[in-house]
């Protein structure tokens, strides 16, 4: 049984088991979220127009060569095809204003990516979600190009919805003076009223929902003594048609979180095809849903404000205003900053849920999804070491 | 009632082209070269001389201490030597090189046909021992060790393993559906041999037909043999998990399945150690499926012990060009060989030829925690790759790195391709060594 040298050299390959692999990859996962973000990407050019394009490309363009450049000058094997670095792009690009300039957009997309993810180690190292801690950078350093939240221009588009809300008994005009609190009410009507006669107006700014629900807590009246006496109410009480705006994503906000029924539509899938798990989205819903339902809310009557009795808050313009959908579905799922565990993953996602609305209900921003889940994404260590799983065998005693 | 064992998944199961075949017979190879390592512990000891005529079912090696295993021939021939074949593990061990006369003549002094009833235990456990008797699921660890458990241990149920949860590989379902009252009274036999009242044989529920000829079998012999269908989830063969199913037992860290009071065998195991009790044959032959996308007449066939892999391959229509991998066992625990140079051994039992990319570039951990939802141990199987890749023992070990026992769910599901089970072998050897060491 000797062999000859050319028997001897190697026939197969010798890797280790397992032999087969689960056909699912990481550049899968990433393109499945992209896709699944293209629906609420596509609504934002649609109902903003080709502008918002803008800082979609350039976040991208940002992400993927800040990506490219500091792996290459770390010497190490080129990771801009996993496709994280395009997901990190059109997610931050999502959340930001559709009239953002080009150069916002880049400084927010080296940010995230050098600052959120490389600096960390890359894929994987990283502890807050880069695209969320690339607006947080951008909130604070530009805080006026971020608030300035639009209303769609809405076309063609615009004229189709609004025949539908005609039919449903109201008209996009009516509806944006009813739920605008602020003193340009007026403004805010008649400018509504000109995209309805479409009447060549490109752009419009205005308060978002939220920004509808929320009233800026310097209202308070101080007295003599230097001590607040009255607390302006925080949020108003919407009606159900600017309710249906909001999810619609007939309203005004970030670019890709203005219409949350593609969200859900985009996340639905991503549940389906098994990319993010089912137990983040509900709990963080589901508990943003119960506070926004349970805790009293201010609402309007003539000039004075009334606030909701006990579980009867808005919790329905809760789930479809701002980026709720987008966090839930897109920004809590991102494996990389959440726990390990299912157990962590519900105490993750419930406090992703409490933080959002401690923050719209008593926080001086009228939105928290963003620093909710980068607050948690801190705590996913801590989560992690406490949500240990029990090793098969441990516990039980030798016979 | 059956309990659903932590994680595990469920791979292609890829076994329809072997499935419906019956058990065939492998060509007589030319010769055989039977391996002297072919058992967990001591290599057994030679017995036999070049030149010597040897007859099927002689002794040609016998055991070298207590974890040891006895070799037989496996065909009638002249012995040529001591020479050195692959073990599937890779490295190189002695074998007895056997030139078959084709005769197929049996040694007289191994044909005893007792009467199996009589036996005591004691007698079950020699005659089991004599036959070089091992874990034919792949294991190969020495059957009469297993059935020498210490005095101390109560064992109240065997367990026999026909879960055969590795995708591709047949054998124990043909031989199951063939051999059933064998299997059944072999189960008697080890079950008179620990001492238990209760015995059960798990498998799963892709082999309706097996399942059927045993529960047949079990009424015709009138024993009380359980039959249990579980479904297909693998790693459902790994005996602390199929203990679980069947039993809600778990089998403590660190300890054996008799410290949860059940003794697990293979049902070929069973299969064999009836041949021995009853017609005093040793352990020569096994089912091997041989099967792939590199074979072109998949089978499932008795194949002597030590016939040359190469031999073998050429009956079933092995297509060299079409096979990048070749495997020793099934695909998700089972070893790449390198090359035909190797012999078939009692673990054998199944040889797969897979078209499969050379290698999986892996990328960084995305911490998606699959391998958590899948891991039948209960660990962290992406946390311990950390470990492993940047050298962190003290952490790994603190991660109960010791209780991975390799199913390999960890790797497959891992969209990163990360090889997580091999730096969590890697990492289990160096805590080995380094206990090794404290312990000088």
């Amino acid at each position: 049984m000797t062999m000859s040298a050319e028997e001897k050299k190697l026939l197969f390959n010798v890797n280790n088991s397992p032999h087969i692999r689960d056909g699912d990859t990481t550049p899968r996962i990433m393109g499945l979220v992209c896709l699944a973000l293209a629906p609420a990407l596509a609504w934002a050019l649609l109902a903003f127009g080709w502008y918002a394009i803008v800082p979609v490309f350039f976040s991208v363009a940002a992400c993927v060569l800040t990506e490219w450049a500091i792996v290459a000058w770390r010497g190490l094997p080129r990771s801009i095809d996993d496709g994280s670095a395009v997901v990190t792009g059109l997610l931050l690009a999502a959340v930001c204003p559709p009239n953002l300039p080009w150069w916002a957009a880049v400084v927010g997309g080296v940010f995230a990516i050098g600052i959120g993810k490389q600096a960390f180690g890359g894929l994987g190292h990283n502890i807050w979600n880069p695209a969320l801690l690339g607006r947080a950078f951008m909130q604070a350093s530009m805080p006026d190009r971020m608030m300035s939240g639009e209303w769609p221009h809405l076309g063609l588009a615009g004229k189709w919805w609004n025949n539908i809300f005609h039919y449903l008994g109201g008209s996009f005009s009516e509806i944006a003076g009813r739920i605008n609190s602020n003193p340009d009410a007026v403004t805010r009507a008649s400018m509504a009223g000109a995209v309805d006669a479409a009447s060549g107006v490109d752009v419009m700014t205005g308060a978002t929902l939220l920004d509808a629900m929320h009233v800026p807590a310097a209202g308070g009246i101080v007295d003599a003594a230097g001590n607040v006496a009255y607390h302006a109410p925080k949020a108003l009480s919407p009606g159900w048609s600017s309710i249906l705006y909001g999810w619609l994503g007939v309203e005004g906000g970030s670019l890709g979180e203005v219409s949350a029924v593609l969200l859900v539509i985009g996340g639905l899938y991503l549940l389906r095809k098994k990319v993010i798990p089912w137990d983040i989205p509900f709990f963080f819903i589901l508990v943003a849903a119960v506070l926004g339902w349970a805790f009293p809310q201010p609402y309007k009557i003539g000039d004075a404000y009334a606030y909701t009795p006990w579980f009867q808050g808005p919790w329905l313009a809760h789930l479809g205003a701002g980026g709720l959908m987008l966090g839930a579905f897109f920004m809590a799922t991102d494996m990389v900053t959440g726990p390990l565990t299912r157990k962590g993953r519900i105490i993750f996602a419930c406090g992703c849920g409490v933080m959002t609305m401690v923050i719209r209900l008593f926080g001086g921003y009228p939105e928290g999804v963003c620093y909710a889940i980068l607050l948690m994404n801190t705590c996913v260590p801590l989560i992690d070491s406490l949500t240990r799983p029990r090793v098969f065998g441990t516990g039980v005693k030798k016979q | 009632m059956n309990y659903r064992f932590h994680g595990g998944v469920h791979p292609r199961e890829n076994k329809d082209r072997t499935m419906d075949l019956p058990l065939a017979k492998a060509e007589p190879p030319p010769f055989v070269a039977i391996s002297f390592s072919q058992h967990i512990g001591k290599p057994a000891t030679p017995l036999v001389k070049p030149g010597e005529r040897i007859l099927r079912g002689q002794m040609i090696a016998e055991q070298t201490g207590y974890v040891s295993a006895a070799a037989h021939a496996s065909i009638s021939g002249i012995a040529r030597g001591v020479v050195q074949v692959r073990h599937p593990l890779g490295f190189l061990v002695d074998a007895l090189k056997i030139e078959n006369d084709g005769l197929d003549e049996w040694d007289p002094a191994v044909k005893i046909e007792r009467d199996v009833d009589a036996l005591s235990p004691g007698e079950i456990r020699k005659i089991v021992q004599g036959a070089g008797i091992v874990g034919m699921g792949g294991a190969t660890f020495p059957s009469h060790v297993k059935l020498s458990p210490p005095p101390e241990k109560k064992i109240d149920t065997l367990i026999l393993n026909g879960a055969e949860c590795e995708p591709y590989l047949t054998a124990d379902d043909v031989l199951m559906r063939e051999f059933p009252e064998e299997i059944l009274r072999g189960a008697e036999l080890f079950k008179k041999a620990i001492g238990a009242g209760r015995a059960i044989v798990g498998l799963e529920d892709n082999k309706p037909r097996a399942a059927a000829a045993l529960k047949a079998a079990a009424d015709r012999l009138g024993s009380g043999i359980e039959i249990a269908q579980l479904p297909v989830r693998y790693p459902q063969g790994a005996e602390k998990q199929l203990i679980y199913a069947l039993l809600g037992r778990e089998t403590p860290s660190g300890g054996l399945p008799m410290d949860a009071g059940v003794l697990v065998h293979n049902v070929a195991s069973a299969y064999s150690g009836y041949e021995a009790c009853a017609f005093g044959y040793p352990l020569t032959e096994r089912v091997v499926t041989v099967t792939g996308p590199g074979i072109g007449k998949p089978a499932n066939l008795w194949v002597r012990i030590g016939a040359m892999a190469g031999q073998l391959l050429d009956q079933c229509g092995f297509d060299p060009a079409a096979t990048r991998k070749l495997i020793v066992g099934g695909p998700m625990m089972g070893l790449a060989m390198r090359d035909l140079e190797w012999s078939v051994v009692k673990g054998t039992n199944g040889i797969l030829a897979l078209d499969d990319p050379a290698a999986y570039c892996h990328r960084a951990c995305i911490r998606c925690g699959r391998c958590i939802e899948g891991c039948p141990a209960g660990l962290l199987p992406c946390i311990l790759s950390n470990y492993g890749e940047s050298d962190r023992l003290a952490e790994a070990e603190e991660y109960n790195a010791r209780d991975c026992f390799e199913c390999g769910v960890c790797a497959y599901v891992c969209p990163s391709k990360r090889p997580i089970v091999q730096w969590i072998r890697m990492e289990k050897a160096e805590i080995n060594r380094k206990k090794q060491m404290e312990v000088k």
